[in-house]
């Protein structure tokens, strides 16, 4: 004979069927919720390695006012440059290289040979660049010239991606949202389903209390389920997205942190099991309040 | 809490409809005692289980007063009214057992219910299973049992956590007389050891066997609700 058990069972028994489809409705949304968190998080991680890149290079434009003056312009654009900012790496372009750079504006046609064509300078520097004293000295010395280290590139790139993350916020609160209201329709549906069992309680002196917290527990271990058969879904399409080409910093590759991210989604898988508990022990609390009243 | 000397349960002038129908309980005046053992009898249909499920606060009366252990039940919170349940072990004619359950969980859940540390009460729960004659079926779930076996597992729930009002509704209707005569020994051994009984019943056989007093449900009106001071109604 089995001694009687070690373990006690489970006050509400499991119902299989509606276990099931429940877990998989819970699953699907915290798949959903883990990806829209990885590509915000992924979003955000790239907008910041790119402008990283970006304002690590930027361009002088000189406006050459002849073609016969460019040599000597462009060099007292470069001294200016070299005293300013001795440590970083100028490149002058060529003619040639700077006619091909507007090219896309100019259209195909052979430029004329007396066209200025404006000159300019690269410069791969990791400081920022002094814009103003750059300006001031280059207008002192009669240089026309137009300075850009893409910081309206970069403040575009980062205010699209803050909204992309917003959205990705978004999403992931839209479907904790929903996870609430399925939580809370299966504890009203279990209630109801175990209306005989909840009698036999009451008459035998359950609180409320006592009642809700087995909702609670089933409710939160369920929501750990899906949440972590979710997560684990997402990570699975995420890696397999990752597998092939798309290496290097700003590559596919280069947006994933998976430190980061692990910690994320257990803290996401973590918020869906207390969201779906909460829901639960809240709406079995109100219910059974409610029946009693109209009792 | 409860005031010592105070009946255990006291109903006063109850009415009880359900719905929009007629008085199933009309003007029922009832004093159980502290340790008296009662029948409550009737024709089916008279009120006899309605007015259990009074007494066990199942329903609440349409008019009328209910004091239970001393307390006025309709000025209580929820709560409350769960500490005053669990001192009333009630035995129902369809035992509402938990199916899913084994025969011992069934039989100690009142006491998880209370919140009792489980390894505390194992071997009472096991003393008792053994007692009604479960012992070997206590890894049993309720639709594998047979009727009798039911009906004792449902005794034994509300018994274990020796209750103070013990109410048995038509507990001997599906059994044969001699698990019926058994039954009756575990009532009358509970009261002995202090707990109020009121048993409804229509087998007047039963009666013959104890000395009890006895009350009479009838078209809703009860006759010998009220007991002498010096007459406790205990069992002899
Ligand atoms: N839940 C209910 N709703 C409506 N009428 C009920 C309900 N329960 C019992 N009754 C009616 O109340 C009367 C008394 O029933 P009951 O208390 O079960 O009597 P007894 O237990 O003596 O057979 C019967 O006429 C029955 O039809
Ligand atoms: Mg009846």
């Amino acid at each position: 004979m089995i001694e009687p058990l070690a373990t006690q069972q489970p006050l509400l028994p499991s119902r299989p069927e509606q276990g099931r489809a429940l877990l998989v409705v819970l699953t699907v949304m915290a798949f959903l919720a883990a990806l829209a968190l990885m590509f915000a998080n992924g979003a955000d991680r790239l907008s910041d390695r790119w402008t990283a890149q970006l304002t690590q290079s930027s361009t002088v434009q000189l406006l050459i006012s002849s073609e016969a003056q460019r040599e000597t312009q462009t060099i007292a654009t470069r001294d200016i440059l070299r005293a300013a900012i001795p440590e970083a790496r100028l490149t002058l372009l060529s003619r040639e290289q700077s006619a091909a750079l507007i090219q896309p504006w100019l259209g195909d046609g052979t430029l004329p040979p007396d066209l200025p064509i404006p000159g300019v300078i690269r410069i791969d520097s990791e400081i920022k660049l002094p814009i103003e004293t750059l300006e001031r000295q280059f207008s002192e010395a009669s240089l026309k010239t137009v300075i850009d280290d893409h910081s309206r590139f970069s403040g575009q790139l980062k205010q699209t991606v803050g909204r992309l993350v917003l959205l990705g916020i978004g999403l992931v609160a839209l479907i904790g949202l929903a996870a609430t209201a399925v939580s809370m329709f299966a504890t009203r549906a279990g209630l109801a389903a175990q209306r005989d069992i909840i009698h036999v309680l009451v008459q035998a002196g359950a609180t409320d209390g006592f009642i809700a917290w087995l909702f609670v527990g089933q409710a939160a271990r369920r929501g750990l389920v899906g949440a972590a058969l979710g997560a684990g879904f997402a990570v699975f399409v995420w890696i397999f997205i990752s597998v092939g080409p798309g290496q290097g910093s700003v590559g596919w590759r280069g947006i994933m942190d998976g430190f980061t991210d692990g910690v994320a989604l257990i803290l996401l898988c973590t918020a869906f099991a207390v969201i779906c508990a909460i829901a639960a022990g809240w709406s079995s609390l109100r219910q059974l309040r409610d029946e009693r009243r109209r009792a | 809490m409860t005031s010592t000397g105070a009946p255990t349960l006291d109903l006063q002038r109850i009415g009880l409809r359900y719905g929009r129908g007629p008085e199933v309980l009309c003007d029922v005046d009832l004093t159980l005692p502290q340790g008296s053992f009662t029948f409550l009898t009737g024709a089916s249909g008279a009120g006899k289980s309605s007015l259990l499920k009074l007494a066990y606060l199942s329903l609440k009366p349409s008019r009328g007063l209910i004091h239970l252990f001393g307390q006025d039940v309709s000025t209580l919170k929820s709560s409350e009214l769960q500490v005053l349940r669990r001192r009333v072990g009630v035995v129902l004619q369809d035992f509402r057992l938990i199916d899913h359950l084994s025969v011992w969980e069934n039989v100690a859940l009142p006491l998880r219910v209370a919140g009792r540390t489980r390894s505390d009460y194992i071997p009472d729960v096991n003393e008792l299973l053994n007692w009604v004659g479960l012992g070997h079926r206590r890894n049993a779930l309720p639709p594998t049992l047979s009727g009798g076996e039911k009906q004792r597992c449902a005794i034994a729930r509300a018994v274990i956590a020796k209750p103070d009002l013990l109410i048995a509704d038509e507990p001997t209707g599906n059994v044969d007389p001699e698990i019926g005569a058994r039954l009756l020994r575990l009532f009358a051994e509970m009261n002995r050891m202090g707990a109020t009984v009121l048993i409804a019943t229509h087998d007047l056989g039963l009666i013959e066997n104890v000395s009890a007093r006895t009350i009479h449900l009838q078209d809703g009106r009860l006759s010998g609700g009220r007991v002498p001071a010096n007459k406790s109604g205990r069992t002899t």
